[in-house]
């Protein structure tokens, strides 16, 4: 092995360090690079034989980024620049994508999905930096697959340990509001509005469907559709207005239909009209989805006590009804003077309840598979009033086909199986030679 | 919810999953052939065989792994498996009954009252999560029980693990 001679020609120093590359050895000086000796260019056979090998993987230099790893900085660079981004998101996606990128489960999948991981980084960050932000956005503007973003956002957090606070709906509304295209520039004076004025009414919109079950566990960017569009009509309910729909006003406001949006718009104004039964001037008016726009700014006013009134009504309503059918039912069994009728599993309180029961969730789950049961304590459930407001599909549960009820078997596992209970799972020789001879006139047929 | 109210709950097992090895070859072309009630799916290389009683359906691949799936508890999924391996021994295969382990129990569970999801996963960080643009239910996941428990706003849970 070569050995350096004396110190550096150049400087002087005595730092002089051995530089291996592939096929020639270097003395470097440490402190001014000069080079001060070199190894031989080529080598014989035999020399060859014992010299190491050294493995790009082991080199000194540092490795550049791959060309996903640039394109992937590119893309959150140009998300975080549209969508105006403070550096602080910016920076911490770039570092989660890093992080991320580099990770097992991401590193050798598909290009759609590294495409993806992009914008999912872009998400944490905003949502760690509390700044809201909807998926579909990012998914939109990366022209992303929707499935595929979900996929990778829950294998990002997953993989990752990541704890990401939800976004609170009340502060995407103002972001959603703007992106409305309703400027006195861009559509006529009739239907323009200030998105200021647009948001704060819809804001009031979005407590008042969120008191009353239309938000939970549904998704967020229909509701705020909605909800935005009942904010247009009941800031000015002139008839221009009120004659435009829903898919129309979206389309002038030049932003895309969610299709749910519309099942959404009919339960918030179902909501309204059965608050706006509550105000004494409205008493004797006929209210329907189409004109309770006219009556929204007065009921949202008065929302707190409009609600409290219309559940206590609710109650009552439904207190008198329960009073009557047991009369009615005491009076019928004095006449037949058989016994009293012992109920173990719920039933439904009344069938002129207008929404839906919760005990109507337990007893279809009740009716189908028996496993371990617990027994109920129907009474004091009875007693319970439904509330006026439920989730809409405990209000119109979609009609289910009866499960077969299915014999609870009393088996504990290590039973002697008979054969006779094996052969009607096993083909006779007849039929098997049946089946062959039809699957061969099939093949000649096709 | 009034706090004297006594009411219990329905906790309704709905599907155990269990899997077990046959420790042999298994032909999957005659099991179609001379099983009856057999799916044969050729391109994801499986058979699949529903047994009547107990009401499970059998993922059979060709390695002697087989996944049972459908039973109401685990006395029922074991019944069943073995009724699976002896239906393969009578077909003529050297079937042995190994292995076997119950996999993910899913039961079912309805609260009297209505949830709020995010009330609930701001007060049951960091062990709940809630993304209503992926999924319209909660989940909240029980490590030291390796379980799973889907929460829905209209009060029904869903268990999983």
């Amino acid at each position: 092995m070569m050995q350096p001679s004396g110190p550096c020609p150049e400087c002087g120093s005595s730092q002089i360090v051995e530089d291996s590359l592939y096929s020639q050895t270097q003395f470097v000086c440490e402190d001014c690079g000069a080079v001060v000796s070199e190894g031989l260019l080529t080598t014989t056979l035999s020399e060859e034989k014992h010299l190491n090998e050294v493995k790009f993987s082991r080199l000194p230099t540092e490795k550049q980024p791959g060309r996903g790893h640039i394109q992937g900085l590119q893309r959150i660079r140009s998300l975080c620049r549209i969508l105006r981004f403070s550096s602080n998101i910016e920076e911490s996606s770039e570092v989660l994508f890093k992080k991320a990128y580099y990770h097992p489960a991401f590193l050798s999948t598909h290009t759609e999905k590294k495409e993806a991981l992009a914008g999912c980084c872009v998400l944490v960050a905003c949502r760690q930096n509390d700044w809201p932000i909807t998926m579909g956005t990012i998914s939109y503007l990366l022209q992303a697959n929707g499935e595929v973003m979900h996929k990778v956002y829950t294998e990002l957090i997953q993989k990752l340990h990541l704890e990401t606070p939800p976004t609170d709906l009340t502060q995407l509304i103002e972001s959603h509001c703007n992106s409305f295209n309703l400027s006195p520039s861009s559509c006529p004076d009739l239907f323009s509005e200030d998105t200021t004025r647009l948001a704060k009414r819809a804001s009031e919109l979005l407590e008042l469907a969120d008191e009353t079950w239309l938000v939970t566990g549904r998704q967020p960017v229909p509701i705020l559709t909605a909800v935005t569009y009942m904010s247009w009509l009941s800031l000015r309910p002139v008839v221009s207005r009120l004659n435009i729909s829903l898919i129309n006003f979206c389309k002038i406001a030049k932003v895309p239909v969610p299709a749910p949006a519309s099942k959404r718009l009919i339960e918030l104004q179902d909501v309204l009209c059965k608050l706006g039964q509550g105000l004494p001037w409205l008493r004797g008016v006929k209210l329907d989805r189409k004109s309770v726009a006219k009556y929204t700014e007065d009921i949202l006013k008065h929302r707190g006590i409009l609600l409290r009134q219309a559940m206590r009504k609710y109650e009552e309503e439904w207190e008198n009804e329960q009073k009557c059918s047991s009369v009615s039912l005491s009076d019928s069994e004095e006449d037949v003077q058989g016994p009293p009728l012992k109920k173990t599993k719920l039933d439904e309180p009344s069938e002129g309840a207008a929404s839906g029961d919760q005990d109507k969730g337990v007893s279809s789950n009740t009716s189908g598979h028996k496993g371990k049961e617990v027994v109920l304590n129907s009474e004091k459930k009875k007693s319970q009033c439904p509330s006026l407001f439920l989730p809409p599909c405990l209000q119109n549960p979609h009609p289910r086909r009866e499960r077969e009820v299915v014999a609870e078997l009393d088996v504990f596992g290590d039973e002697e199986i008979l054969d006779s209970e094996i052969d009607m799972y096993i083909r006779t020789p007849e039929e098997v030679q049946a089946l062959c001879q039809a699957q061969a006139k099939l093949t000649k047929s096709s | 919810m009034e706090s004297d109210n006594d009411v219990a709950l329905d906790i309704i097992i709905t599907n155990v999953v269990c899997v077990f090895r046959t420790r042999c070859h298994l032909n999957l072309r005659k099991i179609a052939l001379e099983g009856t009630n057999v799916i044969y799916k050729r391109d994801v290389g499986k058979v699949l065989m529903k047994l009547r009683k107990p009401r499970i359906t059998a993922s059979i691949w060709s390695s002697g792994k087989v996944i049972c799936t459908g039973a109401t508890s685990e006395e029922e999924a074991k019944l069943g498996a073995r009724r699976l391996a002896r239906s393969l021994q009578k077909l003529g295969f050297k079937v042995k009954f190994t292995d076997f382990k119950v996999v993910n129990v899913l039961a079912v569970c309805t609260m009297p009252f209505e949830i709020r999801l995010p009330e609930f996963t701001k007060s049951n960080r960091p062990l709940a999560s809630y993304e209503p643009e992926l999924h319209p239910a909660a989940s909240y996941r029980i490590k030291n029980l390796k379980a799973t428990l889907q929460v829905f706003s209209t009060g029904s849970i869903t268990v999983t693990g």
